[in-house]
């Protein structure tokens, strides 16, 4: 008997002392963090996330600028700056533009960078097979002069390609070429070195840069999908591109790093009224709805920065960086009241909502659900709607599009995008949220034919006026894109020069000394 | 058999083709429009309307649905399944890419499934009731109740981000072509780890809960008790005479399992950013790809059929009393 328990208290200490260990283990493994911070081993070479390989595919928003030459890009006042082009003329009706192009830029074999490139990547995206855009006219001069007729303005976007390398590749394949992920031959800031399938691509500084060679020394693009903050956490990137706005508050609470926010357009977050619908149709109670919001707690709410403008109307990306754009209305829930008063909806029963002939006001707002760090929005303008005595029910859809371009609505929480296009469809003469203004019509129509900034300019400014006494639409938020970055990652400001894709050139590493 | 397997592939060709018809209304039913995906993509710079109208007429998307539907199943029969609207390229290309990444999580993932959930099943109910069963039990349920998601998120911010033992995502490193083979090889074993884990465990869990009942149902048969009553010992009698019967099930239910590992490691390629099917497969619903959506669906239902298909054979193999020609088995 006593042999007996000699044995199961040693048998108990064993299985207490391997509790101990594994315990100990899990609360070390849980409470320690890496020594150092592994983002400075990485010397002068950034690495910034991207979701996948596909963005390096020729198409909007990728990263062609870090290997392609590109034509010209915007100063902060949204004026045309040259880059291959050093200067440039244009017709009376800004659609037909003369560029002239250095003389000393090469590509990275050692070929000039000519006019003969130009013209090879107008007509390649051009090309029925391509589909990229539609009827650009290009004509070359001379091999640093090239004339292009071009509907939407200057073509500040184009990034040039190497004729040289891709005129021998069939067009049919354009999607598929290996150079998109090899570029081998390269015009821009960066040149390519290598290629890991599906991981990653590393480009280093280019010596022959017609502007100079780049500060930062190697950009490596990493291909992670919906894991860059992971990849920021554990040290092994410096920069998130296109961050989700739910993730904002966990990084910038880390002193390690920053949070930058990129407003690429004037556009943004929006409510737009149906405005043939009977509880709309007053511009007195549009009017009601916009003052009920406290639109500059959206900013919190949305982990937006509290400096982001907040505005009414529309304007162009230029107005929007001379920030020549006019006061939102204010959050006055007191006028709002009185207005909904004076258009007849009044809480005659003391349920809480307005109602006017027998007609409560309650209506339904679709809201597209795939944003993530925008889901609370609706959620706190029903609120304040609630204590104006509107009830409004919000339907969160997986894909507003259909019902908002059909017209199947009473109100939509979307985005309002900025562009003339845009302007007609929303505004224009056939309105999809039915809107009728003659003078609006007529604006919209000048605006989608004219390509001259300062007469969209004015044309903007005229519609701003309108549309703001008006409100067929109350403007939300801007767009603000958050960034999130290593504080070793300097030169970055918000919201106009944040964006460390575009401004590459002009950052530069701290080595953590 | 061989006339057995053959019926039941000429009978899976039409249920396939109700399923691909099902899913392709479904698909081009549900709201939404490949292009307005397109246009709200490209919010940066705004796109000239016949750039998309040519687009629409490029992949039909201004034909009729039936249209649409006699093509693309046409094309399905000569084995082209169309070009993806995302990425603009054909999508056995991209299927082509993504598909071995997600066949070596889902082999290692079976394989961890079955070495763990078989052996953990096995010592549970061999020490029947003692506190390593009460444990295994306890922890299988646990296991088996986290979401896999969840499960990887936590292995991630503990491994990966707190530690830096693990990586965080992907399937190789950022200096991976300049390692040696040898190099290359443990650099993809370190990338499947947390992935293979996670997805491994999470099956072995509910393996090892259906192994140990199985076994124990099997240890108190007559043929176990005689193979005791021989003067066998134990391991002889759990090894050779009850685990072969106690398998049987088991090894069906992977047949049947395959696809569920499959439809599973979607949420693990997501966390762990590994470009397998699943990855493919939400992205392209998110924007409307239809081609991908179809293609995937596709090979998802293709994979069920054939799953029980396997799962019947398999059954017929190990169990000699199970007998597809119409013979009485021995």
């Amino acid at each position: 008997m006593p042999r007996r328990r000699v044995r199961r208290s040693r048998a108990m200490d064993r299985r207490r002392f391997v509790g101990i260990c594994a315990g100990s283990l899990a609360l070390a493994a849980a409470g320690c963090r890496r020594a150092g911070d592994p983002a400075y081993a990485r010397g002068n070479t950034l690495v910034m996330t991207l979701s996948d390989v596909s963005w390096m595919k020729y198409d909007d928003g990728a990263l062609q600028f870090l290997y392609l030459p590109r034509l010209t890009t915007e100063n902060a006042l949204g004026d045309l700056k040259g880059q291959l082009a050093q200067s440039w003329e244009h017709s009376a009706d800004y659609l037909e533009w003369t560029y002239h192009l250095r003389t000393d830029a090469l590509w990275s074999d050692g070929v000039p960078v000519t006019a003969h490139d130009v013209k090879f990547t107008l007509d390649l995206l051009n090309h029925p097979d391509v589909r990229y855009i539609v009827s650009d006219a290009v004509t070359v001069i001379d091999d640093h002069t090239v004339k292009i007729r071009a509907g939407g303005g200057p073509l500040g976007w184009l990034h040039c390609l190497p004729k040289h390398v891709l005129a021998h590749l069939d067009p049919k394949k354009f999607w598929e070429w290996d150079y998109w992920l090899r570029p081998t031959v390269s015009g821009g800031p960066y040149r390519f070195l290598r290629y890991v399938p599906q991981t990653m691509m590393e480009f280093e500084a280019n010596p022959t840069y017609f502007q100079g060679k780049p500060k930062i020394e190697g950009v490596v693009l990493n291909f992670v999908g919906q894991a860059g903050l992971n990849e920021l956490l554990s040290g092994n990137a410096d920069v998130v591109l296109n961050a989700p706005s739910a993730q904002i508050p966990f990084v910038a609470k880390d002193p390690r790093f920053r949070v930058y926010h990129h407003v690429f357009s004037s556009g943004g977050s929006a409510i737009f009224w149906k405005c043939d619908h009977p509880l709309f149709r007053d511009a007195r109670v549009r009017r009601a709805l916009t003052l009920a919001i406290d639109r500059r707690a959206l900013l919190g709410l949305t982990n937006q920065p509290s400096d982001l403008p907040i505005t009414d109307g529309v304007f162009t990306k230029r107005q929007f960086l001379r920030r020549q754009f006019p006061e939102p209305l204010p959050y006055d829930p007191v006028q709002a009241r009185a207005l909904l008063d004076e258009a007849g909806w009044r809480d005659r029963d003391g349920d809480g909502v307005r109602e006017r002939e027998g007609r409560p006001f309650r209506f339904t707002a679709i809201v597209s659900g795939g944003e993530q760090g925008y889901d609370r929005l609706p959620v706190y303008i029903q609120a304040q709607f609630r204590e104006l005595g509107v009830q409004m029910e919000v339907q969160v859809l997986d894909f507003v599009w259909d019902r908002f371009t059909g017209g199947d609505f009473e109100a939509v929480l979307h985005h309002h995008q900025p562009g003339p296009r845009a302007l007609r469809r929303d505004f224009g003469r056939n309105s999809r949220i039915s809107y009728r203004n003659p003078e609006v019509v007529r604006l919209t129509d000048q605006a989608a034919a004219t390509a001259d900034p300062d007469e969209l300019d004015r044309i903007y400014g005229a519609l701003t006026e309108i549309l703001r006494a008006d409100l067929p639409m109350t403007r939300l938020l801007i767009r603000a894109v958050p960034t999130f970055v290593h504080r070793r990652v300097q030169g970055l400001r918000t919201p106009f020069h944040s964006s460390p894709d575009t401004y590459i050139e002009d950052l530069r590493l701290d080595d953590g000394r | 058999m061989w006339r057995y397997l053959v019926r039941r592939i000429l009978q899976a060709v039409p249920l396939l083709l109700g399923i691909a018809t099902i899913t392709f209304i479904v698909v081009h039913l549900a709201p939404g429009d490949p292009m307005d995906v397109y246009l709200e993509e490209r919010y940066r710079r705004e796109v000239d309307p016949q750039v998309i109208e040519l687009l629409r007429q490029k992949y039909g998307l201004d034909q009729p649905l039936h249209v649409q539907y006699a093509e693309w199943i046409g094309n399905l029969a000569r084995g082209d399944l169309g070009e993806s609207f995302r990425y603009r390229r054909p999508v056995t290309a991209l299927i082509a890419e993504r598909i071995p990444y997600t066949l070596q999580l889902a082999v290692l993932a079976i394989l961890v499934d079955l070495l763990l959930g078989v052996s953990l099943g096995i010592l549970a109910a061999v020490k029947q009731y003692s506190a390593t069963d009460k444990t295994l039990n306890l922890g299988a349920l646990v296991v088996h109740s986290i979401p896999g998601f969840w499960l990887a998120l936590m292995l991630v911010l503990l491994f990966s981000v707190n530690l830096g033992w693990l990586p965080t995502s992907q399937t190789r490193s950022l200096d991976y072509d300049l390692l040696g083979w040898g190099g290359r090889v443990l650099d993809r074993l370190w990338h499947l780890v947390l992935p293979v884990f996670v997805l491994g465990v999470g099956s072995a869990a509910g393996t090892a809960r259906y192994m140990r009942n199985r076994l124990l149902e099997v240890l108190s048969e007559e043929y176990v008790l005689a193979a005791r009553a021989r003067g066998l010992r134990e391991r002889a009698v759990i090894l050779r005479h009850a685990l072969r019967n106690a398998l049987i099930p088991i090894v069906t239910l992977f047949g049947m399992g395959l696809p569920f590992l499959l439809g599973g490691s979607v949420l693990i390629e997501r966390v762990f950013a590994w470009p397998g099917m699943g990855s493919l497969a939400i992205d392209a619903i998110d924007a409307r790809d239809y081609p991908i959506i179809l293609a995937t669906s596709m090979i998802a239902a293709t994979l069920v059929v054939l799953g029980n298909l396997l799962a019947d054979v398999m059954y017929a193999v190990i169990d000699p009393r199970v007998s597809y020609d119409g013979r009485r088995p021995a």
